[in-house]
């Protein structure tokens, strides 16, 4: 856009509307979620695992013992009992970080991302389930305001994504543009 | 402090792209590094940053708002969106070169 023609389109946004004086702003974090990638659907061929969820969260010292002891005795039924719902969803663990072990991270995997949604309209419509109980108990132990959620998809789906997204989206194209 | 003598230029290595669908625009500041979002206004203000004089640069905006704003209600705005402009390091003082 050259500059005369950058000035001529402000020129009608301010005689078009009521006046407001100037303002800049920081852009707040939360525009991240609004120009990010949004991988395909659906996922590239011979994908086994499209999506990973990863959640990250701490448990109390005083229920670190009670936590793995749980684990131990529930975690094999909890990765069957998702098995079973053929959803496309697995559960594949709870892992602690050393040397601590208070820090813990539970690890999902999907085989595309509508199986995210069926996965929980699916949990929504069985709470008497023993997958309900079992991921109920889980969540139980967690530290609730440390708790994070990270979606990681893989790379390989988003090649060329960038070039195409950017087309539309001024937040991404100033960053890819940025060196 | 704003001066009606000085001239007014975006820095260097800015990057500013327009939405013009919400009225606004973004600029990245590479140095900082930091986003910003530029209302209408702000966006005519950093628009109008082009070198020319701080005295041309209220002129142009007054021109352009008027009626809804008299000179010296230009004047008031301009100065404080080109001094937080200059803070952020958006736009800054460079040699007239007129």
């Amino acid at each position: 856009m050259s500059n005369r023609n950058e000035l001529e389109i402000i020129k009608r946004l301010v005689s078009g509307g009521t006046h407001v004086p100037p303002s800049v702003e920081v852009l707040k974090s939360e525009l991240r979620s609004d120009s990010g990638l949004e991988p395909p659907i659906p996922p590239p061929p011979a994908s086994i695992v499209y999506v990973i969820i990863k959640w990250k969260f701490h448990v109390r010292f005083s229920q670190l013992d009670k936590f793995h002891g749980f684990l131990k005795d529930h975690e094999e039924q909890i990765i069957a009992d998702v098995k079973d719902l053929d959803l496309g969803a697995a559960y594949l663990g709870t892992y602690a970080e050393l040397p601590r072990c208070n820090l813990h991270q539970t690890f999902w995997s999907y085989e595309s991302l509508a199986a995210i949604e069926q996965f929980k309209a699916a949990l929504a419509g069985k709470k008497k389930s023993a997958v309900y109980k079992g991921l109920k108990q889980l969540v139980s132990f967690i530290d609730d305001p440390t708790m994070g959620m990270h979606r990681l998809v893989r790379a390989s789906a988003l090649a060329g994504l960038v070039t195409k997204q950017r087309k539309t989206d001024p937040i991404l194209d100033m960053f890819a543009g940025n060196g | 402090m704003f001066s009606q003598r000085a001239c007014y230029a975006k820095t260097r290595n800015l990057r500013v792209r327009p939405v013009p669908e919400m009225g606004i625009c973004f600029v990245f500041t590479p140095a900082t590094p930091k986003l910003y979002t530029l209302n209408t206004s702000a966006w005519l203000v950093l628009a109008l940053c082009d070198g020319r004089r701080g005295r041309a640069l209220v002129d142009a905006y007054a021109e352009e708002l008027a009626p809804q704003l008299s000179r010296d209600e230009a004047l008031g705005e301009v100065r404080l969106a080109v001094r937080d402009l200059e803070l952020k390091g958006i736009v800054a003082r460079v040699q007239d070169h007129g």
